[in-house]
């Protein structure tokens, strides 16, 4: 063992946790004591997460509404080309992985909630 | 041997003995207290946040399925939490330590530090002037006995980037430490 790892060695040896108060797992009990365990299968999803994925698919909905509704006049005449000059090779091909990805997401929710369902009532 | 212990407790509180999580509580609050401690330095508010871990880890004990050490995914929660508690509670937080420790390490300061009279009093106080997440990773590896790849899943980085960070700041901690020793800096080389 080298003279750097020897200090090292001492250093870290050195080292002691922090304790905290007396009455921590005390504290910690009378917490937990009108609490159950959650079940595996409830998921925790922070409403403010959830509020804000619906306020932004709204925001969206409005933006794109106003977009078409402030251009509608301009339009020449009608084309099933969309109105924007230079698009990404393959665009469309991006938009259907997006939605593939989507449609198994909520695939994969639905079947979920299918389980759960079935299992709450095995168990009542 | 430890681990099977702890699969043990979890199976019965799960069975609905409660009462057996005070034995987990026991066994890990200090170590999760200095880890939450290394990030929160004020001691009423870390001993909140630790004790918050516990109820979380509780609320979700059904969900731990074993396949990492129940440390583990304790201390996942204690470094997850106690972020979380620091971006609520201090959002425009700086880590003025960064400044303070290139203030010790930079040969050319008169960076003034008291000085101790044991190794085990100067490595404990030392560790607090280091940056936060360098205080934290010694204190996975060195004191929470975590591996590089633990430390990876806890501190979400790749064990690589975990392995250079606490090499890294263990060399700091040597380098503060041996300042604050001065004359004494022999002693860390003590068999």
């Amino acid at each position: 063992m080298t003279q750097e790892d020897k200090a090292y060695k001492n250093l870290m040896d050195a080292l002691e946790p922090e304790q905290p108060s007396m009455r921590f797992s005390k504290n910690v009990m009378d917490a937990i004591g009108g609490m159950e365990v959650a079940p595996v299968g409830k998921r925790y999803v922070n409403s403010l997460v959830v509020k804000g994925i619906v306020a932004m698919l709204i925001l969206c909905m409005f933006v794109s509404l106003y977009v078409v509704f402030t251009n509608a006049g301009s339009l020449p005449e009608y084309t099933n080309q969309l109105p924007i000059r230079e698009l990404p090779q393959n665009f469309s091909l991006y938009l259907l992985g997006i939605n593939i990805v989507l449609l198994m997401i909520l695939a994969e929710r639905w079947l979920s909630s299918k389980r759960r369902i079935k299992d709450l009532q095995n168990n009542a | 041997m430890q681990q099977a212990q702890d699969v043990d407790i979890i199976q019965s509180v799960l069975q609905g003995n409660k009462a057996a999580f005070a034995i987990l509580v026991e066994r890990y609050q200090s170590y999760v207290f200095t880890i939450v401690s290394r990030l929160i330095p004020i001691r009423e508010e870390a001993e909140d946040v630790s004790q918050e871990v516990f109820v979380k880890a509780y609320l979700s004990l059904a969900g731990f399925k074993g396949t990492s050490k129940f440390s583990t995914w304790l201390y996942t929660i204690a470094h997850t939490t106690a972020i979380s508690h620091l971006r609520k509670s201090r959002p425009d937080v700086v880590f003025a330590d960064e400044y303070k420790m290139a203030a010790i390490t930079d040969n050319h300061t008169t960076y003034h530090l008291p000085q101790y009279n044991s190794l085990r009093t100067a490595v404990n106080s030392c560790i607090k002037l280091l940056p936060p997440d360098d205080a934290e990773i010694i204190t996975l590896f060195y004191m929470a006995e975590q591996s590089i790849e633990e430390i990876g899943v806890i501190m979400r980085m790749e064990p690589n980037t975990a392995k250079v960070k606490l090499h890294r700041a263990r060399q700091k901690l040597k380098d503060i430490v041996e300042r604050t020793y001065g004359k004494e800096k022999t002693l860390l080389y003590r068999n």
